[in-house]
């Protein structure tokens, strides 16, 4: 076995790595097909959503109206474009949490708990509201009506 | 290169006989220990008194009477190698509808694995066995766009959604390591790393990549043709000429099985900085990313 591991050796040592050669560490730069990269970079900002020429949407998204400026508040959209209304739940707990609410936030519970009366006349609706941070909590999981309020008011 | 030197290994050596093998080195058994050597006196190695001295410790898993852990907890055979088959998250329609709307997706460009991870709404994570796209039925009726979009998975249902609105889908296979680089193109462009050459899929996954009912990569395109007509006519609906369309350059702009990006050949390196590529020009290199 030794002497065959000699002969092995001397004839079938790999070669690659001994002889570097100058070929195999060539390359040529360009630049013409760099524009296919930049198609594959990040997006740095979220975009602005295009003009449609009708709304809602295929998905069923509406941008906001000039008519909700003219209203004593006003409820802003998230960075993502959409309606800041979102469901806390813990457990049998739920509450219906909408953010970024501006302007007369009292006005604005009574007009919620108003509309939610006329779905729900046998309940009684109750709202917490956080003036330094303009967030209301309603109590229940409201999220498709409180949505459909504000779409009404324009928001 | 290494094939040619293992056959003539094969041709020289001699034959295989009892006086020219080996057992490997990791082969040899070790001797049982009698602890009698310099400092294994008196106890040993086995402490003092008790069931370690004694040879009276329980067996393995033993909890001192109550039923232990490996009788208590029952065996489920159905989650029998979970941890190696392929997963493929789901993303609906509606949900892609939303991206289009959003302006997040061009309608005007193939809409690729990397375009969808890119627009932020549509997470892989490829070391959770993760391998693309599965594009579910959510959403078919609110669907109205034609696009070019590359998929993993796709229903029969998705297929003729996006086929009545004169758009193309196709099924296409990527490995892990292509979905590294695809998931997130430019934090690969930034460790270095050539463009990956992209595998053929695994053998219980090639019948439907070459299945003209789920327009695989690897299909006849004839094939696909009549399988788009038969759809059309299951489903009812009139299938539109794409010929005639504005967008034929773009529905025809297809990708090699081993390439990854649109326009990038695999071996090359993408220089960011200086906003430059690098294409290797050794034979050995052209040779295997050509192959």
């Amino acid at each position: 076995m030794e002497l065959i591991g000699g002969i092995l050796q001397a004839r079938y040592c790999s070669s690659q790595n001994e002889n570097p050669t100058e070929q195999q560490h060539e390359y040529e730069e360009s630049t013409e097909e760099f524009k296919y990269v930049e198609k594959l970079l990040n997006n740095k900002m979220i975009p602005t959503p295009p003009q449609h020429a009708e709304y809602p949407t295929p998905s069923g998204w509406y941008p906001q109206t000039e008519e909700a400026s003219k209203l004593p508040y006003f409820v802003h959209r998230n960075k993502f474009h959409n309606m800041p209304v979102y469901l806390l739940k813990k457990g049998p707990l739920e509450r219906t949490k909408i953010l970024k609410v501006d302007g007369d936030i009292q006005l604005f519970c009574e007009d919620l708990k108003n509309y939610l009366s006329m779905k729900y006349p046998s309940k009684i609706h109750y709202t917490h509201i956080n003036e330094i941070n303009n967030k209301v909590l309603v109590r229940g999981d409201h999220v498709g009506e409180v949505v459909e309020f504000l779409k009404e008011k324009g928001f | 290169m290494g094939i040619e030197k293992a056959l003539r290994l094969v041709k020289d050596l001699p034959r295989v006989a009892l006086n020219n093998i080996k057992n490997s080195p990791m082969d040899q058994k070790k001797p049982h220990n009698l602890r009698r050597g310099w400092g294994k006196n008196k106890t040993h190695g086995r402490g003092h008194k008790g069931q370690g001295q004694r040879m009276t410790l329980p067996k393995l898993g033993f909890e001192t009477g109550h039923k232990p852990f490996y009788l208590r907890v029952p065996q489920e055979y159905y989650y029998e190698g979970h941890h190696l088959k392929r997963q493929y998250p789901p993303l609906s329609l509606l949900r892609l509808q939303r991206m289009i709307d959003m302006g997040c997706l061009d309608p005007n460009e193939v809409i690729d694995i990397s375009s969808i991870c890119m627009t932020g709404h549509y997470h892989l994570h490829v070391d959770r066995r993760h391998y693309g796209i599965n594009l579910t039925e959510e959403g078919a009726e609110k669907f109205s766009t034609p696009i070019c979009i590359e998929v993993q998975w796709a229903s029969e249902m998705t297929i003729a959604t996006i086929e009545r609105l004169g758009g193309v889908i196709m099924t296409r296979f990527y490995d892990p390591l292509s979905l590294i680089a695809l998931q997130d193109p430019e934090t690969y462009f930034k460790t270095g790393k050539p463009i990956p050459k992209c595998k053929l899929p695994p053998t219980d996954a090639v019948e439907y990549y070459s299945d003209p009912k789920f327009r695989g990569y690897l299909a006849d395109p004839e094939k696909i043709a009549e399988e788009r007509v038969a759809l059309s006519q299951k489903y009812g609906y009139d299938l539109p000429d794409l010929s005639e369309s504005d967008k034929l350059s773009l529905l025809l702009k297809r990708k090699d099985p081993r390439q990854i990006f649109f326009g990038l050949h695999p071996g090359w390196i993408v220089n960011l900085t200086e906003k430059k590529i690098l294409k290797p020009k050794a034979e050995y290199l052209q040779e295997y990313y050509h192959s």
